[in-house]
């Protein structure tokens, strides 16, 4: 990812804190300034990664999520507010992310991803966050990544369990690998905190500004898991399946 | 021999514990680990089997932090983590 834009002086000001990381600096942010980051949902993971990553000053966010604001979202879906209950979710998402950014182009789109509309979302993308909850999307935005080089950051979390990888075609596993069918149990509502999902969605950003702005080391072929309960942190390794659908297509 | 297993996330929540040791036949695989768990929790049963008891290719196992499957033959002593997949949302 070499796309780069020149900053503004408000941009330069805005972001000064982060510039003086050594092996970012301006060159990093004229990157995360050009780059398209697809988000795929906005909910108590997809929310934090999308607003970190407007704080960031990334230039471009793609979003996907339908329905409208409920009381049960607004424990970690943190985008979504009181004042907007029974109102789509994404226009308060893109509000939101606007009062935080004003210069960030938004493309908010008012559908969870599907067979139908999962290449149409994902192929602008310089980099895709899986942050959705069911396997029929993941596998869907997996494929369409995949044919198309960009990278995926994998989140998930399961009451006070996370975790996260980075899936980069061609050189680590895919989703697919991981999971090549839908688990044989699996619920759409499941026990989690916000601060759970939220852990999850900052380490995701942070993925993604590394990815796009070319330094430090990504979670590829390595699976980091948080047991919040207890604490502990662990790191797996992950390994491409042979004979796997999507990476042999790709 | 003597298996430590932890369990992540559903699999927790269905088995009741984070982690014991069961005892495998020697030179027993994870297949037969994963006959032992289910024997020891009925629960773990619908979480980690497909048709015939055979472990679901969805659920991703690990000995220490290497990924390993069914038919992975298993030591004395190892530990052996047992995850479901999970989401966002």
């Amino acid at each position: 990812m070499t796309k780069q834009l020149p900053l503004t002086d408000e941009e330069r000001a805005t972001y000064e804190w982060q510039i003086d990381v050594a092996d970012f600096g301006e060159a990093g942010q004229e990157k995360l300034k050009a780059a398209t980051v697809m988000v795929s949902r906005c909910g108590g993971l997809g929310s934090v990664v999308c607003y970190e990553l407007a704080a960031a000053g990334i230039g471009n966010l793609i979003l996907a999520h339908a329905g409208d604001v409920k009381h049960s979202d607004l424990n970690r879906q943190l985008l979504m507010t009181h004042d907007w209950l029974g109102k789509p979710r994404i226009e308060t998402v893109k509000n939101r992310l606007l009062d935080l950014n004003p210069r960030l182009n938004i493309r908010a789109v008012g559908e969870n991803v599907s067979d139908e509309n999962a290449a149409d979302l994902v192929k602008d993308a310089d980099v895709v966050i899986d942050a959705a909850p069911l396997f029929e999307e993941r596998y869907a935005m997996n494929r369409e990544a995949w044919i198309r080089g960009i990278p995926i950051v994998e989140c998930a979390m399961f009451d006070l369990d996370a975790q996260i990888t980075t899936m980069v075609p061609g050189e680590t596993p895919c989703l697919r690998c991981l999971h090549p069918e839908t688990p044989p149990v699996w619920k759409r509502k499941f026990p989690v905190f916000g601060a759970v999902s939220g852990t999850i969605g900052c380490l995701a950003a942070m993925e993604a500004v590394k990815l796009i702005a070319g330094f430090g080391e990504c979670l590829l072929s390595r699976m980091m898991l948080f047991d919040m309960r207890s604490m502990k942190v662990r790191t797996h390794k992950l390994q491409k399946r042979a004979g796997c659908k999507v990476c042999d297509a790709s | 021999m003597q298996i430590h297993v932890e369990y992540v996330a559903q699999v927790r929540t269905a088995a009741g514990v984070s982690s014991e040791s069961l005892a495998v036949p020697d030179s027993g695989t994870v297949q037969n680990l994963i006959a032992a768990v289910c024997e020891q929790h009925e629960e773990l049963v619908k979480v980690l089997c497909g048709e015939g008891g055979q472990l679901h290719p969805s659920i991703l196992v690990f000995r220490d932090e290497e990924p390993c499957d069914a038919t992975t033959v298993l030591a004395d002593g190892d530990r052996i983590t047992l995850l479901s997949p999970i989401s966002g949302g």
